[in-house]
């Protein structure tokens, strides 16, 4: 029983596992598209930002270019008007903290006017500290461009003597080139942006969730990365390898090659999306020859770590595994419970098919019992022809042995006829013993004929009293047949006697009974055909049940004793009308293998 | 002699080593003995002549016993039957006897009780034999008369004078006197007691009846 539960139990309990994994699966895909949905978030937030940082600079900076004290500049013939420029850039950058520098560099690259931020002390530069520029290329592109167009620098650091100027200054250089009434170019005005407002404004749109938020140059460097280590790999020669191309070469493969996307990386998700800082420059439309805005871009990223996210799906695998973990063995214990229930039922289906059989034993038993008065004026007789010879042959013995000249060899030969029917004697008590046995059913290849001379043997006085033609057609070369023999040959006697009750009704020359045995296929058939007035047809679909009889003295065991046992045999037995009126009752018996 | 003089037991039984021992038996006492398995194997064998007593099983297959001896009654043959069966209850007995058995005996049975009935029984069949021989032989007596000399017997044997004798055949006494002496001389008699005797053997009934 176990043998079969056991793995039955194991494979529900697989399959109970599927919806499990299914459920899982789908929360994992759920939970994964809800994070990035988190991470473009951020990230548009952050573009949005950097994209308005960058347009308010580009704002100021414009202001600057068209202001009075500006114009006065540049037409060069006003008194003073470069200490009147000088006070307005430091009260500009007085009021407007994230700025380092405001700056007019003259055609020449001299510096004419520089206001430093000076971290909130903003101070004008006197003439000694002003700086030649002319090998900046700030100051060296935004020479080359027309009137209105904007030069913006990339992110970069400060240096401070060729050295990058500590702690870190990161810097952003808006430049716009200045022109004299008559067109020539006579400058450069540049405003040069504290980036870390910029970096520290960006960051704070990733701060309370899982991921980092990253800002990269165009040559994959980081501007804000994971690590400060990692930061401005530009700037310093032994950290030119640091970039996101050197470390995550797909990565980066899709981030160039498209605006926006996610890809796995061994840290974790990588949320991309590219900024173009210039875009949001109000007055771009207005200025149809400045530089496309798509020249100049960074890349915004996230980093969502692996953990972060599995640390999100771990509860819900607990919970389901927990689930699992109470559903599983009750589903098991089922399947055990019930294999066993159902082995139960179909033993207790056995048990009642062997006491039905040992009833069946126990009544065809008392129905033998029955049987033996009846059969004892049979016996008699067959005890009878042994014993008469007997008594017989010893009367001839003795009176030859008196007589003195008796011939020994002719007494010889008498003795031994004695022993002989002794031996018959002796088969025909044992015949008797085994008919009234009480015991199980032992089928034996068994020949039809013999038990069917054998049962009309037995009830002929009782035909012949009745005055009842009994008649037997057995054909030759029958084959045997696998069965116990006392409990057909009482099958038979039932059927054959109430045959010949049943013709006793009709006058004598209708009584007529015909037992014969037929081969079909692999079975041969016993009937027993009457003469008789048949059975009811209202009677004939109860007939082989307990207790139903036709007789005023009858049981109604007989039928039924004779149903038990055929089917104990794997036959079944038949009620057919006999088509000259009558009854034939029949059975079939398996042939043993020959 | 012909088989039908020899007075012999007739044993029909359907069971070969019943047959065999009653054979055997009735050797070692001296009678013999034939034996058949069954009733149509006998009636074979017989004929009207056939002197002896048949010991007959009345269950066999085939012809009964009870109607063999119907048939041999209808065929008129003087065989005794002594009834042998299995089964003797008193139905039976009273069939068998019915149908004209002598004897009725049950297996098995006492040999020596069965030896002496068959002797009783083939005595009898003597008996009758002797008997019906004699009536043979005084009817042959008296079919030898001429149709006068019967004519008076007749009238003798109911106790005629004859002068009644005379009168009643319109003969003279003298002439009846001398039938009378004729028909005493042939049949041998020596008086009228004698006549009637031989008449009442030769036809088995009394004279005028």
């Amino acid at each position: 029983m176990l043998s079969v539960a056991v793995p039955l139990g194991l494979a529900l309990c697989l399959l109970l596992a599927l919806p499990f994994l299914l459920h899982y699966h789908l929360e994992e895909t759920r939970a994964r598209q809800h994070a990035l949905d988190s991470e473009n978030r951020v990230l548009e937030l952050a573009q949005q930002a950097a994209v308005q940082e960058v347009a308010s600079v580009l704002s100021d900076l414009r202001f600057l270019h068209e202001q009075n004290e500006m114009r006065d500049l540049l037409r060069g013939d006003a008194p003073g008007a470069r200490e009147r420029l000088a006070a307005e850039y430091l009260t500009f950058v007085s009021q407007k903290p994230r700025y380092e520098q405001a700056a007019v560099i003259g055609a020449d690259g001299g510096e004419v006017v520089r206001v430093d931020g000076n971290d909130g002390r903003p101070t004008v530069a006197g003439a000694p500290a002003l700086q030649w520029k002319g090998d900046c290329a700030h100051f060296q592109e935004t020479m080359r461009l027309g009137r209105g167009e904007v030069h913006l620098s990339p992110l970069d650091l400060i240096l401070q003597g060729g050295a990058v100027q500590m702690p870190l200054k990161p810097v952003l250089r808006a430049s716009v080139a200045l022109f004299g009434a008559g067109g020539e170019r006579r400058g450069v005005l540049t405003l040069s942006y504290h980036g870390r407002r910029l970096l520290t404004r960006l960051r704070a749109y990733a701060q309370g969730g899982a991921s980092q938020l990253w800002l990269l140059n165009e040559q994959g460097y980081w501007l804000a990365g994971p690590d400060p280590a990692l930061e401005w790999g530009f700037a310093f020669p032994e950290r030119s390898d640091r970039t996101l191309a050197a470390r995550e070469p797909e990565a980066w493969e899709r981030i160039r090659a498209e605006v926006a996307g996610t890809v796995d990386t061994a840290d974790g998700l990588l949320t991309f999306r590219r900024v173009y800082p210039l875009a949001g420059d109000a007055s771009a439309s207005d200025a149809p020859a400045m530089a496309s805005p798509h020249r100049y871009s960074w890349t915004l990223a996230t980093l969502l770590p692996h953990a972060a996210l599995s640390k999100r799906m771990a509860g819900l695998a607990g919970t389901l595994l927990a689930v699992y973990g109470v559903t599983a063995p009750l589903l098991f214990g089922g399947t055990l419970w019930l294999t066993y229930r159902s082995a139960r039922g179909r033993a207790r289906l056995r048990e009642a098919q062997r006491r039905e059989r040992e009833r069946m034993l126990e009544l065809a038993h008392a129905n033998r019992l029955a049987s033996v008065g009846e059969m004892a004026t049979q016996m008699a007789h067959q005890v009878n022809q042994p014993l008469t010879a007997i008594v017989t042959y010893c009367a001839a013995a003795q009176r030859s042995l008196q007589s003195g000249a008796g011939d020994l060899s002719r007494v010889r030969e008498w003795v031994d006829a004695i022993g002989e029917e002794a031996q018959r004697v002796s088969a025909i008590v044992r015949g008797l013993r085994e008919f009234v046995r009480r015991g199980k059913m032992a089928p034996v290849p068994l020949d039809l004929g013999e038990v069917v001379a054998g049962v009309v043997g037995a009830l002929r006085p009782d035909a012949d009293r009745r005055r009842v033609k009994l008649g037997v057609e057995t054909p030759a070369g029958l084959p045997a047949v696998l069965a116990d023999r006392v409990l057909v040959a009482q099958a038979l006697l039932n059927l054959v006697r109430n045959a010949i009750e049943a013709v006793s009704v009709e006058p004598s020359e209708r009584r007529r009974v015909v037992v014969s045995l037929a081969l079909e296929g692999d079975r041969v058939v016993v009937s027993v055909a009457d003469t008789g007035p048949g059975v009811d047809p209202g009677l004939a679909g109860r007939l082989f049940e307990s207790f139903v009889t036709t007789k005023p003295e009858g049981l109604g065991m007989g039928l039924s004793i004779t149903r038990s046992i055929v089917e104990a045999h794997g036959g079944q037995l038949r009620y057919d009308p006999a088509p000259s009126g009558g009854a034939v009752f029949s059975f079939s018996l398996r042939r043993s293998a020959p | 002699m012909s088989a039908g003089d020899e007075v012999r037991v007739f044993i029909v039984d359907d069971d070969a080593s019943v047959r065999r021992s009653l054979r055997a038996l009735l050797g070692e006492v001296g009678v013999p003995a034939a034996d058949f398995p069954s009733a149509e194997a006998l009636l074979e064998v017989v004929h009207e002549d056939t002197r002896g007593c048949v010991l007959l099983d009345v269950r066999m297959p085939g012809m009964s016993g009870l109607q063999l001896q119907e048939v041999l009654r209808e065929r008129g043959l003087k065989l005794l039957v002594i009834v042998l069966t299995g089964h003797a209850d008193v139905p039976m007995a009273v069939r068998a006897m019915k149908a004209g058995a002598v004897d009725f005996i049950e297996k098995p049975f006492n040999p020596q009780l069965l030896i002496e009935r068959i002797q009783a029984c083939l005595d009898a069949e003597a008996q009758a034999h002797a008997r019906g021989q004699r009536r043979r032989d005084a009817e042959a007596l008296l079919r030898s008369l001429s149709t006068r000399e019967r004519e008076v017997l007749e009238l003798l044997v109911t106790g005629k004078p004859s002068k009644v004798i005379a009168s009643t055949l319109g003969i003279s006494e003298k002439t009846v006197d001398v039938h009378r002496s004729h028909l005493m001389r042939k049949t041998g008699t020596r008086s009228v007691a004698e006549l009637v005797q031989l008449w009442v053997v030769a036809w088995g009934k009394e004279p005028g009846s």
